[in-house]
């Protein structure tokens, strides 16, 4: 009990220091280290598919576009109009979200046993694997659908000082270096990872799937 | 046993949490980079606890992901700091 | 014999968690980047391994047992390169000499 009260004062510490870091960069890093913790939080909360998710997307996949995004940005100021209005935009939507988490019915109403009921037909053993590949495929594939037409219409309509070019591979990579060996040795690894983790989600459990109702509980 | 794992897994995270004081204080990107592999490694340590003391099995793939994922991010950052002038994809 | 893996684990588990702290103390106390890097090592290496020694006495299965090792090995290698790039990065001018 204590440690979840330590675990929960020490992410909102992360999270407000990255708030009001000075350096871009060490915002970022900030961000990334609570990313992190909030997988942790998860894992707390007895949804470990949720944590893996948050860690591999919230933490390493948002914090390399936002290392990208920081290092082109240090050079610049950000007027105080512009984060003064971002700072009044995310007060009122985490307003919003705590407003309905709040306001939920008790019980919630929920989907999830209407997913157990059917569960039987997808051949999954797993609800939150059946939800994302069995039940929301199509919706998935559309998303994916989506952000590869607006893609090629960001390229189409920007204007033509904008273009940086064709995207190609960023820099010679010096093939004796730290970082090719790591690469040359990491990506069977994650590639073996991957196929473990997929394996291991289709055989596991429902027992996972408690974060929907957990919610209604508090 | 799982009152130890917790208290060890405890421990593990709050020694971490007092590392992150290091991104704080850092006065160079490298201590910055270097707080945020500790808090990886420490994670890693408190989540393989955790799956034993509590029986939660998932917790391993987690660690196993989050080992993978630490460094992905590290070479993120180094990246980030030594070439600022190149456009990466 | 399970009193005796008990024992190992408990040993083992503190080992690392002392390990911890020495990294720790040592990112905060020492006096510039380089320092702090070798103090980080200590606690990626022998803090996480001496944690995952005791646990593959705990392990329920050679399955388990053998995940988390790889779990340790790969902390291992990625730890070792991290490292060099760090001190790389911290030798360009991003740290405090």
């Amino acid at each position: 009990m204590a440690f979840d009260i330590g675990l929960a004062l020490l992410v909102l510490g992360v999270a407000a220091w990255t708030i009001a870091a000075r350096d871009t960069f060490a915002a970022v890093v900030g961000f990334v280290a609570y990313g992190l913790l909030l997988a942790l939080v998860w894992v707390r909360l007895a949804a470990p598919d949720v944590a893996l998710t948050e860690a591999a997307l919230g933490s390493g996949l948002t914090g390399r576009l936002l290392v990208g995004a920081s290092t082109r940005s240090r050079r610049g100021e950000t007027a105080a109009t512009v984060e003064r209005a971002a700072a009044v935009l995310c007060a009122v939507v985490s307003a919003g979200l705590a407003a309905l988490v709040l306001l939920l019915p008790h019980p919630a109403p929920t989907l999830a046993p209407r997913v157990m009921e059917n569960i039987a037909a997808t051949s999954l053993g797993n609800p939150v694997t059946a939800v994302l590949m069995a039940y929301r495929a199509i919706d998935t594939l559309l998303e994916t659908v989506v952000l590869l037409l607006s893609l090629v219409g960001i390229w189409s309509m920007a204007p033509n000082r904008f273009w940086g070019g064709l995207p190609g591979p960023g820099h010679q990579a010096d093939p004796d270096s730290a970082l090719t060996f790591m690469a040359q040795l990491l990506v069977p690894v994650g590639v073996l990872v991957a196929i473990h983790i997929l394996w291991v989600a289709r055989l596991r459990q429902a027992a996972n799937f408690r974060v929907p109702r957990y919610l209604p509980q508090c | 046993m799982a009152d130890f794992l917790l208290a060890a897994a405890a421990f593990v995270l709050a020694m971490v949490a007092v590392g992150l004081v290091r991104i704080l204080r850092g006065p160079g990107d490298a201590d910055r980079i270097m707080a945020a592999q500790l808090l990886g490694t420490g994670g890693i340590a408190a989540l393989l606890l955790f799956a034993k003391a509590t029986n939660a099995p998932a917790a391993v793939d987690l660690a196993l992901i989050l080992g993978l994922l630490a460094a992905f991010i590290s070479v993120a950052f180094v990246k980030g700091v030594t070439r600022p002038e190149t456009d990466d994809a | 014999m399970s009193f005796i893996a008990d024992s190992i684990t408990i040993l083992a588990v503190s080992a690392g968690a002392v390990f911890f702290l020495a990294g720790t103390v040592g990112l905060l106390r020492f006096p510039d980047s380089h320092s702090r890097l070798h103090a980080l090592t200590k606690a990626d290496n022998l803090g996480l391994g001496l944690v995952i020694l005791g646990l593959v006495f705990q392990a329920e299965g050679l399955l388990t047992a053998l995940k988390i090792t790889v779990v340790w090995l790969v902390t291992l290698l990625c730890g070792a390169t991290i490292s060099q790039l760090i001190a790389s990065t911290a030798r360009s001018g991003g740290a405090s000499m």
